[in-house]
């Protein structure tokens, strides 16, 4: 994988942290839910994830560090997964989640909610069992 | 297409987590529009095959050919369907699934015609009662056979 292009989003991105070089075994989905162990590209397999093994949604005012993060597209594909890393309290109380996520088939990547590629149309969810 | 331009849809392909996001995003790009814009459907078909048959493929190499196969779906309807059924798809991940969503949010332009003699279209219809001191509002009514000559 090109070098240019992980340069080119830690430039875009000055905020984040990029704590990994580029790894494209597996995807944030695979982060996300199946231990770095492959890539889930289906809206579908996510789905299927969050409901069979029993994750509720939360309203962002409960969410803790752990939570997942989940980023829909304005046609309600599931485009992005991350594991909330830290609540932030920002002015007027408003809670500013950090997210470590898995950029595609690039970096592992610490960042604000919306601070990413990702349309910042989210909901978070807890694992109940 | 510049170093920029390269660098740009590669960017796009590295951090797509699903056909669907690289889709979106791709038809999104300036420079995928521009590339609809200045390459007619045969060249764009073109430009995909030879990305394809490149024995060391770079993402950099990957991201265009999918680049190349959204752009030309940007281009009429008529154009493009036939030509991307005639793509090789295995070789690239993402291509079968890219095509299908291509062809499922697809919305294809269709003009009908309708003629009519005017023997055919009746006059307005007459209003012969009203509830208030407006009237009736009346629309003309158009009466189309299926038998038009």
């Amino acid at each position: 994988m090109d070098v240019r292009v992980n340069q080119e989003l830690r430039a875009r991105y000055r905020s984040a942290t990029f704590r990994t070089s580029l790894i494209p075994v597996y995807n944030c989905h695979g982060m996300t839910f199946a231990s770095r162990r492959t890539a889930i590209d289906e809206t579908e397999a996510v789905r299927t994830i969050i409901n069979e093994d029993a994750y509720d949604e939360l309203p962002v005012g409960e969410v803790l560090p752990g939570d997942i993060i989940v980023y829909f597209s304005p046609e309600g594909d599931v485009e992005h997964s991350g594991i909330v890393a830290q609540v932030v309290r920002g002015p007027g109380e408003v809670l500013t989640p950090l997210v470590y996520s898995k950029w595609g088939k690039g970096s592992e990547v610490l960042h604000a909610w919306g601070d990413c590629p990702y349309v910042p149309n989210v909901r978070y969810y807890r694992i109940r069992r | 297409m510049t170093e920029a331009q390269a660098l740009e849809l590669e960017a796009t392909y590295v951090v797509a987590n699903t056909p669907e996001y690289l889709y979106r995003r791709l038809r999104d790009s300036e420079v995928v529009r521009r590339l609809a814009n200045d390459f007619s459907a045969e060249l764009l078909a073109t430009m995909y095959r030879e990305v394809l048959a490149k024995p060391n493929r770079t993402a950099s190499d990957v991201a265009q050919a999918y680049a190349a196969m959204v752009a030309l779906t940007l281009r009429d309807y008529s154009e493009w369907r036939p030509l991307i059924d005639g793509f090789e798809i295995t070789t690239l991940d993402w291509a079968e699934r890219i095509r299908a969503i291509a062809k499922q949010r697809a919305t294809p332009t269709v003009v009908t015609s309708l003629t009519a003699s005017p023997a055919k279209i009746a006059a307005p219809t007459l209003a012969t009662a009203s509830n208030t001191d407006e009237g009736v509002a009346v629309r003309p009514r158009i009466v189309i056979t299926d038998s038009a000559t």
